[in-house]
């Protein structure tokens, strides 16, 4: 077969779609923009890394911070929200065997994510807008510095992201908690009481311990998306406020930005962002972690109720941890930064270690079990917290964080070591398996060769670009500012190269996917479903 | 005593035996899990234990950098302790001014107060090293007090950097030679110009 | 429906808490608070909502 031809119709005859439920077709929608958002991300970092090795001509101060601000942004809402995205709205209903509530919500989530990043994309790249995610107080609304249609923009994109997120919580409690019409009434006070742990906790002071309603999974997604919820709440807070001041200046009234205390806008920003790093990625990963050790291992959860359990903390820890994040404020109290900023945050490496043990034992009580490229993907991800939760936990700390604040070795060695090798390896790990689910098995992998080599050089590029990122930053490298004259050339040409890694095996990943499905394959997942349901997928004797 | 060259260098070295641990540990799981042998669980005693070290270790670096890198102490106590000098700091329209002498001369062992006051947006407050490397840093947020105690033990000339984005325009905020330290026996090898 | 009225007054309650809140830890916490048990309730609305739904005899499922 030719290579066109193969390019079109993909490996095997590709993608048939005949058979394909709507959801199917949703999910697939978010994972593919998803992906494409990771590879902009990816490319925004290596612009900024040649930057600070070289400064490029073409690229002044105005650009380079537009870039650092959308780069997070694409790299979170736009990859990684999208990928969660669509997992979940497919697992929720295939777990709980129950049609999904609304498939119009699901596929209007995805294109007001897409849209909305893109639209806030589009206020870095044409208007420099760039008061990087952090926003604080007052620099989203500095005139001096930023044009007003560039930030207006970038609130509109904020705006698709949160009203697609908030969708996507509905849809997902109600498709748990509702129920489909012609079935028996489901008890949707016991299941929200299941999904979000309160019957664990009863059962604690119980002597007759009642049955959990809900599935591990589900458990995890419920809680997690709690976090999401709270965490778009606080994100529309300060994007409505920074509009009130946009208007306020549009139409000639300008606001006093000290009506609004600099340090309480940072705790209250701080504990919903932080919702993300230390909430819902970490309760979804767990989750996500038992279910592929389940399915890979094909055996029940080593001790399921300590890791619900586990679940259940972690989510309250992750309401009590965003102190951390303000070591070096000297105004913030001692007692929160000593409470909140270490000894709650410390509770992260129990709660993440459970979940590192409990994944781990699951799979050796299955042994011996093939290295499918979910497993390597699994042990990369599990590997990428390792290292990643505790640089965290030390940069926590009073002592440390002195030293340790705003340089690269927060943004290398904790977040972007969480994010790609921790994260990004868990939801490869998940694509792999959900792949001949979302795909009813028409799909076949085109070249296992490549699947392994984007591994390898995605997990070898992962922890490089960290380990170089943090020696850096111990050596007084900052994480938000521009390097012009070389100083730490040694470290920044070693991170690209792992970087250029990253990126040559995204490339591949990407490859192997096009040759698997074929360009027309990809193009039917954004065609209409030819079968109408909203169940997950078509009982087996429905399928032709 | 420490200072962050010495905290930092332990950290460096401390992180990389973990990290070449855990990624042992990982390759040798990995190694096994595809092969046959005993398939049996954790028991209760080993998963506590776990348990056990995680607490120890999470809670424990905290009282363990209480009680070995100095500021900290002082930091947490720095509204009781009465400074021997205080220097003003302003931040405006992305420049930083130190009101008074410059260098700011401070004398070894002195605890001495650098009150920064930022009038528009947030920046940051650090010191540096000749060789970039950072000796301390703090945010200055406006509205609020930014206080940073700190003593000097090494002989030296230090810059200063905001070390907090506060757009485009602040990328290169800097006071070189804006500290000098006098007294001391010994020199901080990466501070002499 | 009342799942997003209860989401906008809680973003409309932060941005209030923006303006009014000033250097108390108290009342920083009770923000906080504040914001998570109307969260709560905001998700509580979904399981009443969905309370109504369906009837005795009809097809089981579930989970």
């Amino acid at each position: 077969m030719g290579f066109v031809k193969r390019l079109m119709e993909g490996y095997e005859g590709g993608l048939r779609d005949e058979a394909m439920t709507p959801m199917q077709k949703i999910a697939l929608r978010f994972v593919v923009i998803g992906l494409l958002f990771y590879g902009l991300a990816a490319l925004e970092g290596m612009i900024m890394r040649l930057h600070e090795v070289k400064p490029l001509p073409m690229i002044d101060e105005s650009h380079f911070f537009s870039i650092m601000t959308v780069h997070p942004m694409v790299g979170i809402f736009g990859s990684s929200y999208m990928i969660v995205f669509g997992a979940f709205l497919f697992l929720t209903p295939y777990l709980m065997k129950k049609p999904i509530y609304s498939v119009k919500l699901a596929d209007l989530s995805w294109k007001l994510m897409a849209g909305g990043t893109f639209i806030m994309w589009l206020a870095g790249f044409l208007f420099h807008y760039a008061p990087l995610y952090t926003l604080y107080w007052p620099l989203p609304v500095d005139f001096k510095q930023f044009n007003l249609i560039g930030g207006i923009t970038y609130i509109v994109g904020v705006v698709g992201i949160m009203v697609g997120t908030f969708l996507f919580t509905y849809n997902i409690f109600k498709t748990i908690l509702y129920t489909p019409e012609g079935w028996e009434r489901q008890p949707s006070w016991e299941l929200l009481k299941s999904t979000l742990g309160l019957e664990g906790l009863l059962n604690f002071f119980r002597r007759e311990k009642k049955e959990h309603l809900v599935p591990l999974p589900i458990a995890a997604i419920g809680r997690g998306t709690i976090d999401m919820g709270l965490n778009a709440i606080v994100i529309s807070s300060a994007g409505l406020l920074i509009l009130i001041y946009f208007l306020g200046e549009l139409f000639g009234a300008s606001l006093k930005d000290t009506w609004v205390d600099a340090l309480l806008y940072k705790n209250i920003f701080w504990w919903g962002l932080d919702l993300i790093a230390d909430g819902l990625v970490l309760i979804f990963v767990a989750g996500t972690w038992y279910l592929l050790a389940m399915l890979i291992s094909g055996k029940d959860l080593f001790m399921q109720n300590i890791a619900r359990a586990a679940l259940f903390i972690e989510m309250v820890v992750s309401w009590t941890v965003w102190s951390h994040h303000l070591m070096s404020d000297q105004g913030q109290p001692n007692i929160l930064k000593v409470v909140s900023g270490e000894m709650v945050t410390a509770f992260e490496l129990i709660t993440q270690g459970i979940a590192v043990f409990i994944t781990l034992v699951t799979l050796w009580r299955a042994r011996p079990l093939k290295m499918s490229n979910e497993l390597k993907f699994l042990l990369g991800g599990i590997l990428g917290f390792m290292l990643a939760v505790p640089a965290g936990i030390i940069q926590a700390d009073l002592g440390m964080n002195r030293v340790l604040h705003n340089t690269q070795w927060i943004i290398g060695t904790h977040v972007h070591v969480a994010i790609l090798v921790g994260l990004t390896m868990t939801l490869y790990s998940a694509i792999y398996i959900l792949l001949p689910i979302l795909t009813n098995n028409t799909v076949k992998l085109y070249s296992q060769k490549l699947a392994n080599l984007h591994f390898w050089l995605h997990l070898i590029g992962g922890i490089g670009m960290g380990a170089f990122m943090g020696m850096a930053g111990m050596d007084g490298m900052l994480r938000r500012a521009i390097y012009l004259n070389g100083e730490y050339n040694t470290y920044m040409i070693l991170a690209g190269i792992c970087g250029a890694m990253l990126l040559a095996a995204f490339v591949i990943f990407l490859y192997n996917i096009v040759m698997s499905f074929g360009v027309r394959g990809l193009i039917a997942i954004y065609r209409p479903a030819a079968v109408q349901t909203n169940e997950a997928v078509l009982p087996p004797k429905e399928e032709s | 005593m420490a200072d962050s060259v010495d905290v930092l260098q332990t950290l460096k070295i401390v992180y990389t035996i973990y990290a070449l641990i855990v990624i042992s540990l990982i390759g040798w799981f990995a190694y096994n899990i595809v092969r046959d042998g005993k398939k049996e669980g954790a028991k209760p005693a080993i998963f506590y234990t776990y348990i056990a070290i995680l607490v120890v270790i999470g809670t424990g670096l905290h009282f363990l950098t209480y009680n070995t890198v100095p500021w900290v102490p002082y930091d947490l106590d720095r509204h009781k302790i009465k400074p021997d000098k205080v220097f003003h700091i302003t931040y405006r329209d992305h420049t930083i001014t130190i009101e008074g002498e410059k260098p700011m001369l401070i004398h070894c062992g002195d605890k001495v107060v650098f009150e920064a006051k930022s009038e528009d947006l947030t920046y940051g407050f650090g010191i540096f090293r000749q060789n970039g490397s950072m000796v301390a840093q703090m945010q200055v947020v406006p509205g609020s007090r930014n206080d940073l105690l700190w003593i000097f033990n090494k002989n030296g000339i230090y810059n200063i950097k905001s070390t907090e984005y506060s757009g485009p325009k602040g990328a290169f905020m800097e006071v070189r030679d804006a500290i000098r330290v006098i007294g001391c026996r010994e020199y901080d090898r990466y501070s002499i110009k | 429906m009342i799942y997003g009225i209860a989401v906008l007054i809680l973003i409309a309650l932060t941005l209030l808490f923006y303006f009014t809140i000033e250097k108390s830890v108290v009342a920083l916490v009770l923000a906080i608070v504040t914001i998570i048990v109307g969260y709560f309730v905001a998700v509580a609305t979904i399981a009443r909502e969905s309370e109504g739904e369906g009837a005795e005899g009809g097809r089981p499922g579930g989970s």
